[in-house]
């Protein structure tokens, strides 16, 4: 098909996708077996050498494919808008090849029964913790994602599978009500789908704590904040600012400080999906591009940005496998992989001696970037007061983090040694396009406004 | 497809299953510059089946249940996932619940907007373009636009069969604006099911004059102030007053709120009171439909009256495991409105103070449904005192949900937005602001 419509078009490309897996949860009074939305469907690509057009579809009929396709094509070479120059698009190099992530224990030939027991167990370790636990929800879940990327010079196809484990819990005083979660997404079989019992029991102290924390006065505080906290910030400082496909539509403030001083000069960041065991890594994009690594800043300063095919085409600008759809019935946008900063000098408890009076984050949320403004918000559940380098036992809650990007990355101090992925969390493009991508970092010491 | 569906499970002899056929025809258009980036088309057609299955445990009866979906290219698979989901439903003991039964009366809402058609998105793109050559200092920087239709059919084992047919149209605009100094941007985002509703001329100005006004704007001040609220900070804002109405978080002992107890500041209030209720009917919401997840017909259900807790929100499901009267799921939150005009809101004078803050966009506004708890970055503000109106962004506004609606005056002007039917402004008279 893809070589049939080349002959009236200067490009074009299939894509099959498909996921299919479980996901049980359990709590105290119910519990779910369902399987993990899976989805099936082929997106076939048109160039026009103008711009695209896509046709998304879940039905594998033959003489329909074909006739849908006939129609795109047809309006894709009525589009052509004679007064404009065409370009090409460049298909990459050669390659057919096969990709498997590694696993143990593959999900899929693990009985169910046996993953609802490893649930109930860190159900029941979450409900003895306190008497303050009204319930918790015990999360056990796998997706496969099976893809199949065809153009003129690729015939490549993977298959990954992710496990994961999450836990959250619920507390109340009676007057007061309280939750945490915690947990791991790695892109791994059964054999991770396991949170410690002192894991369990540090977060139900953790969310017994929460019962009794204050607001916190707003100002510019001295912070330590966590891997997740850290990764966060990472994602929104200049994960989503780094995106090519908005300096496409000129509104991102980081293309013009490529090759500049944007953070303290210990700070590294890096996109890599080429780590294929985080829940972020893949071994190529929904474009066919093959996965690396991608410095975004070195040594402080901004390298380079993470591109989709249309963006990479119409700037001309390096490809990088950042090319990602929410399914195979949504457009490809560049996207965020695995997003971290990378390992400083510090180990976590010299960073959190170093601070005379400050606050420790833990407990992150979410956050939303604004690559215009540069403006960031990370939220979070935990701070924690330090006092003459020590952590005490007051802790303020929500907590909100805002401010101008360059100032936040300018004021890092120190970098951990200690650089963790958890793998949770979801990304969305704005409000919508949500995909499964990963964030992380060592332990960092930075100022900043929070309330 | 769906006969083959029904007929397997009828063969399987369970206590009760439940099938809803789903297909979605989508047109997208992606616009970069004001230039057309891509088009796109998207047909999708899918079953979500539920399968419910009792046995006796220990002298009792308990439910097990699995859902599993199929697309065309899995129902060659249905028998072996019949099969996998029955394993799976043998291991959950739940407690038992019944299916609607067939015989159900629906409302008439309108959902699907006969206007649309191929030539839509075409014209909007044309739209948005004219709309943005109107405006001084702006321009395109990205307009997304999206038009679905879907077909819904819902069936169970005890007969029940509906169908349902809409439409929504979304769009995400983002402008870019330049007074003095940096240029700044603006994202609009709407989503609706009528063209009619559609005003994307008017929405432009307003995104228009916000992004021109975002290039001059400061920080706010930092300690207590009176906020109003309108626009998009009001789409999140009743989100953890649902969940302490919710018979399935009540059930799942996540919260723990008796029917009749005050839910804001426990008698305390001393401004306008809360009435909510979930609206299913209301013409144009994103949240009306005929049926609900379950085949129940979807209507208007007082939830709060006063601040008092007065209904659980329950499906069928929640509403036998508490005894309680089924209210279907959610459909539109609607908020009544107050007494106070929407332009004596906007005036500090009104309350008794020196500045007031208006905000019109937060980053993104998630009040914990738990705790309601909130914290958000303010992305178009206003900070308003007897010195003039100067535009504010960056910094953040937090509070605790039940303590800020305790003392609120809401508008007597109501706004329909995408879900919710609620005042157009809520005028908090004290939270906090993290700025200069």
């Amino acid at each position: 098909m893809v070589q049939s419509l080349e002959k009236k078009l200067p490009y074009a490309s299939a894509l099959y996708k498909k996921s299919s897996g479980t996901h049980l949860s359990v709590n105290r009074v119910q519990e779910n077996v369902e399987q993990v939305d899976p989805s099936e469907g082929i997106v076939f690509t048109l160039w026009n050498g103008q711009s695209f057009f896509e046709s998304s579809f879940d039905d594998f009929n033959w003489a329909a494919i074909k006739a849908r396709l006939e129609d795109l094509a047809g309006l894709a070479l009525c589009a052509v808008d004679p007064s404009k120059p065409k370009t090409d698009i460049d298909p990459g190099p050669p390659i057919k090849k096969d990709f498997y992530s590694a696993l143990v224990l593959d999900p899929a030939k693990v009985p169910v029964e046996k993953k609802l027991n490893r649930a109930r167990e860190h159900l029941r370790s979450a409900l003895v913790a306190d008497p303050a636990v009204t319930n918790a929800i015990s999360i056990i879940g796998d997706v496969t994602n099976e893809d199949l990327f065809v153009n003129r010079n690729k015939v490549i196809s993977q298959v990954v599978t992710r496990t994961d484990a999450v836990m959250a819990v619920y507390l109340s005083d009676g007057e007061r009500n309280s939750e945490v979660h915690e947990g791991l997404s790695k892109n791994a079989g059964f054999e991770v789908a396991q949170i410690p019992e002192d894991k369990i029991k540090k977060l139900v102290q953790d969310g017994k704590a929460l019962l009794r924390a204050e607001r916190l006065k707003p100002g510019i505080y001295d912070v330590v904040v966590d891997p997740d906290w850290a990764g966060i910030i990472a994602h929104e400082c200049f994960g989503h600012g780094m995106e090519t496909d908005l300096y496409v539509r000129e509104r991102a403030l980081s293309r013009r400080y490529i090759g500049k001083i944007i953070a303290s000069d210990i700070v590294n960041m890096f996109d890599d999906p080429s780590l294929i065991r985080e829940a972020g890594g893949f071994f190529f994009d929904d474009e066919g591009e093959l996965s690396s690594s991608t410095q975004v800043i070195k040594d402080g300063i901004l390298m380079r940005g993470l591109t989709d095919l249309a963006s990479a085409h119409k700037l001309k600008l390096a490809r990088s496998a950042n090319g990602r759809r929410e399914s195979f019935s949504r457009k490809a946008y560049a996207r965020m992989t695995n997003t971290f900063f990378s390992d400083g000098g510090s180990s976590p408890a010299d960073i959190i001696a170093s601070v005379d009076d400050g606050l420790y984050l833990k407990h992150a949320t979410n956050g939303m970037e604004d690559p215009q403004g540069w403006g960031i918000q990370v939220e979070g559940l935990w701070a924690q007061e330090i006092k003459g380098g020590k952590l005490t036992d007051k802790v303020y809650s929500p907590v909100i983090m805002t401010g101008f990007v360059p100032d936040l990355l300018k004021s890092i101090s120190m970098v951990g040694s200690d650089c963790f992925i958890s793998g949770l969390g979801m990304c969305g493009k704005g409000h919508k396009e949500w995909i499964k991508n990963t964030t992380g970092g060592p332990h960092l010491r930075l100022k900043a406004r929070l309330a | 497809m769906l006969d083959q569906i029904k007929s397997s499970l009828d063969k399987r002899n369970l206590f009760g299953w439940q099938i809803i056929e789903v297909e979605k025809n989508s047109r997208q258009s992606f616009l970069a510059l004001g230039e057309r980036e891509c088009s796109r088309h998207v047909h999708t057609l899918h079953y979500d089946v539920s399968i419910y299955a009792v046995r006796e445990e220990g002298g009792k009866k308990v439910l097990g249940t699995a859902v599993f979906k199929l697309g065309p290219e899995s129902l060659s698979r249905l028998e072996k996932t019949l099969d996998e989901a029955l394993y799976s439903a043998g291991l959950v003991s739940n407690q038992v619940f019944e299916l609607p039964e067939a015989g159900q009366v629906y409302p008439a809402v309108e959902m699907l907007d006969p206007a649309l058609n191929e030539k839509t998105l075409e014209e909007c793109e044309e739209r948005a373009r004219a709309a943005v050559a109107k405006e001084k200092g702006v321009r395109l920087s990205s307009a997304e636009f999206f038009t679905d239709r879907i077909k819904t059919r819902i069936l169970n084992s005890k007969g029940l069969d509906a169908a349902q047919e809409g439409s929504i149209l979304e769009w995400e605009i983002i402008l870019l604006a330049k007074n003095s100094g940096e240029e700044r941007e603006f994202i609009s985002r709407f989503k609706r099911r009528f063209l009619s509703d559609f005003n994307l001329e008017k929405e432009i100005q307003k995104s228009a004059a916000l992004a021109r006004d975002a290039g001059r704007a400061k920080l706010p001040k930092t300690g207590e102030f009176a906020v109003l609220f309108s626009g998009e900070p009001l789409d999140r804002l009743f989100e953890p007053l649902i969940a302490w109405s919710s018979a399935r978080l009540k059930y799942n002992q996540i919260v723990d709120k008796k029917l009749g107890s005050n839910l804001i500041g426990a008698g305390k209030a001393a401004g306008d009171s809360i009435s909510l209720w979930s609206n299913g009917i209301l013409k144009g919401g994103l949240g009306s439909s005929r049926f609900d997840s379950f085949g129940t017909p979807m209507g208007r259900v007082l939830l709060i009256q006063n601040n008092i807790l007065k209904n659980y929100l329950a499906n069928k499901q929640y509403a036998d495991y508490l005894k309680v009267p089924v209210t279907g799921d959610l459909g539109n939150i609607e908020a009544g409105p107050g007494s106070t005009p929407f332009g004596l809101l906007s005036d500090p004078g009104l309350i008794g103070e020196k500045v007031l803050y208006h905000i019109q966009a937060f980053s993104a506004f998630e009040p914990n449904p738990i705790t309601g708890a909130f914290s958000a970055e303010i992305r178009a503000g206003y900070e308003i005192s007897a010195g003039g109106i100067q535009p504010v962004k960056g910094g953040s506004v937090s509070g605790v949900l039940q303590t800020a609606l305790a003392n609120c005056l809401l508008s007597k002007e109501t706004v329909m937005r995408e879900r919710i039917l609620a005042p157009q402004g809520i005028l908090f008279k004290k939270l906090t602001l993290a700025g200069a």
